[in-house]
């Protein structure tokens, strides 16, 4: 895992009170001595805008390593956190250097970790009037849709789809050395360990993961009506990283056109080497296998609101390459979701859900590479205040593999932002 | 705040003045005239750290904050008895809301155009009127009638940035200060009140004056700081 954390002076636990308080402070400052603001607190003549994201979630889910037989680990992301029983704590920044230059960043905690720089880029429109934009640091995810809308209440649900968060069985700094090494780690994506590579047990990495940004340059190009994107970073989909791990870097681009006002349409492609090279090197390859560890996706996203109603879509296709398997491994994912606003304030959102693997065929068996999984969530939102949701939801996850194949769980979550 | 407070925007306070004006005058009424000088430095609300834009966020118009409202706290009771329904407008125009501030009496029917090439979706929590207007196109145009006293916020669920006042007023004394902060309240019956001034979401001053009973005028300027 490329985690970067930061030196902090505080102790680990203190660390993200410390960033709330902090922002406390700042916008009790800002505000009138009436109220607590309701957006984001402008500083330095509104050069500087500073934003927070803070929200708690818990769920009935009680997933517990000393108690495999009981736990699914449906939700666990790639910081060994579950989606639905978390406290983060974000605080973004934007600083106007010019009229062309900005410099964006993210400092975000979960779960009382020490805090850790989620995004940190500057943003540069070399030309007044044509809309180009060039991007470097740690920058917002190119591919897709969803990743860039985990802000305020983009999420309308507390769960992520999957192609975002399920961490399959594969891992950057390990890797199976046969294909029955693999298959015996269906559905165990959250404590996957191969003979080739690191030798503990660490969790795996999803299609795409949502939680953490890779570091690179991008480039966006076009009006609002038809942009095209493109960026270089470091790592991949899976796995972005602030320092390289092999010679490869990744390409991704996407294009977004909106025929009409209320559609969107996306579609994107990514194409990078997912492997660290002491990974690579710690293997003997077959015959012909060279060394190839390129992760390959295409997606294509859309979105369409009218009334009350939000409609949004996603599909990835996911190909990674394994040198120590003859075939490649892949992964696809759909889901849909919809939002209807009920009455001023309140409304009902539903995702479902999928993600598939293909089939791998050995000497003793035939199965999917990962344990296929199905998953439905529902649930309710409610405002308290423009920018103070609550929100509550059922979810149903299947799974075609592991010791928890079935697991149904209720979710609360409070979120604030500004 | 008082429940007494609601006047119109702008350009629709001359044409609601107006048409006050030109109804019966009560013996004796007067003017309550000034002006109203905001030296408050406000900053608006912007929108949140565009963190995951790809790109710089389209820029919007800015928010004349020097707008303000100045009502009487209290009105005579056939104030409240002959309110006339009426329309007014608030458009949608560069990601701004225009006017940022609009005054109507209660009753009042408020249009909620979209001229701009994107969706906006107008609604408001709190207040005397909760509602939520939805996601319309450019050239569209809904409509929310007001039937209680009160301040609504107003936002856009889509631009972060956007927002809006709207004072319902149950009687017609009232207006909204102009470009040069100047305003007008017109066929004031003779009588001791209290003079509200209103601005960015709470009263910042008020005074006690007296409209005498010889169709006098009373000026009366503010300073809000």
């Amino acid at each position: 895992m490329d985690i970067v954390h930061i030196r902090a002076s505080v102790p680990r636990r203190a660390a993200p009170l410390m960033i709330f308080l902090g922002v406390c402070v700042i916008a009790a400052r800002a505000a009138s001595a009436q109220e607590l603001p309701s957006g984001p607190i402008s500083l330095a003549g509104g050069r500087v805008m500073v934003g927070a994201d803070v929200s708690f979630s818990t769920s009935t889910e009680k997933d517990d390593a000393a108690k495999p037989a009981e736990s699914g680990w449906f939700n666990y992301t790639d910081y060994e956190h579950s989606t639905m029983r978390l406290a983060r704590m974000g605080v973004t920044a934007d600083v106007r250097i010019t009229d062309r230059v900005s410099f964006l960043a993210e400092m975000r905690s979960e779960n009382g970790d020490a805090p850790r720089p989620y995004a940190l880029f500057v943003r540069v429109r070399p030309f007044k009037q044509r809309p180009i934009d060039i991007q470097a640091g740690r920058i917002p995810p190119t591919f897709g849709a969803f990743s860039r809308r985990i802000y305020g209440d983009g999420n309308p649900l507390i769960g992520y789809p999957l192609a975002y968060q399920y961490l399959t069985s594969l891992r950057a700094d390990a890797i199976p050395a046969d294909a029955d090494e693999l298959l015996r780690m269906r559905g165990r994506g959250w404590r996957a360990s191969y003979r080739v590579g690191a030798q503990t047990a660490a969790p795996g990495m999803p299609l795409i993961t949502a939680f953490r940004w890779d570091t690179g340059v991008q480039a966006r190009i076009g009006p609002e009506r038809l942009t095209a994107s493109v960026a270089v970073t470091n790592g991949t989909l899976s796995d972005p990283r602030t320092k390289d791990t092999n010679d490869g870097k990744q390409v991704t681009g996407r294009l977004q056109w909106r025929p009409t006002i209320g559609l969107v349409l996306g579609g994107s492609a990514a194409r990078g080497s997912y492997l660290a090279d002491s990974t690579l090197a710690a293997m003997s390859l077959p015959a012909g296998a060279g060394g190839r560890s390129a992760q390959r996706a295409v997606g294509v996203d859309a979105e369409y609101s009218r009334d009350h109603w939000l409609v949004r879509g996603e599909a990835v296709r996911n190909r990674w390459e394994m040198p120590t398997l003859i075939s490649s491994i892949n992964a696809s994912s759909v889901f849909v979701e919809g939002t209807y606003k009920i009455r001023p304030g309140l409304f009902a959102a539903a995702r479902i859900d999928t993600l598939r693997f293909n089939r791998l065929t050995t000497p003793t068996q035939s199965r999917t590479w990962d344990a296929p999984i199905t998953r439905f969530e529902t649930g309710v939102g409610y405002y308290v205040q423009r920018n103070l949701l609550a929100k509550g939801t059922y979810q149903y996850n299947r799974r075609d593999g592991g010791l928890v194949r079935r697991r149904s769980l209720v979710a609360v979550q409070l979120q604030f932002w500004l | 705040m008082p429940s007494a407070l609601w006047p119109l925007p702008s350009a629709l306070a001359l044409v609601a003045l107006a048409a006050v004006v030109s109804g019966q005058t009560p013996p004796g009424a007067g003017i309550i005239r000034g002006r109203v000088d905001v030296r408050r430095v406000l900053t608006p609300v912007e929108r949140r750290p565009s963190i995951s834009e790809l790109g710089t966020p389209v820029p919007h118009d800015p928010i004349d904050f020097t707008r303000s409202v100045v009502y009487l706290e209290s009105a005579p009771a056939a104030a409240f008895a002959d309110l006339e329904p009426q329309r007014a407008r608030m458009d949608q125009r560069n990601a701004t809301f225009v006017p940022h501030v609009l005054a109507i009496t209660v009753g009042t029917t408020v249009d909620f155009p979209n001229n701009d090439h994107t969706y906006h979706n107008v609604f408001s929590l709190r207040g005397p009127k909760p509602f939520d207007l939805g996601r319309y196109a450019a050239g569209k145009s809904r409509s929310v009638r007001f039937d209680r006293p009160g301040i609504v916020r107003v936002f856009c669920e889509i631009h972060s940035h956007m927002s809006a006042f709207i004072l319902v007023f149950s009687h017609r004394y009232f207006a909204v200060t102009g470009s040069d902060g100047r305003y007008q309240i017109g066929r004031v019956p003779p009588g001791r009140y209290t003079l509200m001034a209103w601005n960015e979401g709470s009263v910042r001053e008020s005074r006690p004056i007296l409209v005498p009973e010889d169709q006098g005028i009373v000026e009366a300027d503010f300073t809000l700081r």
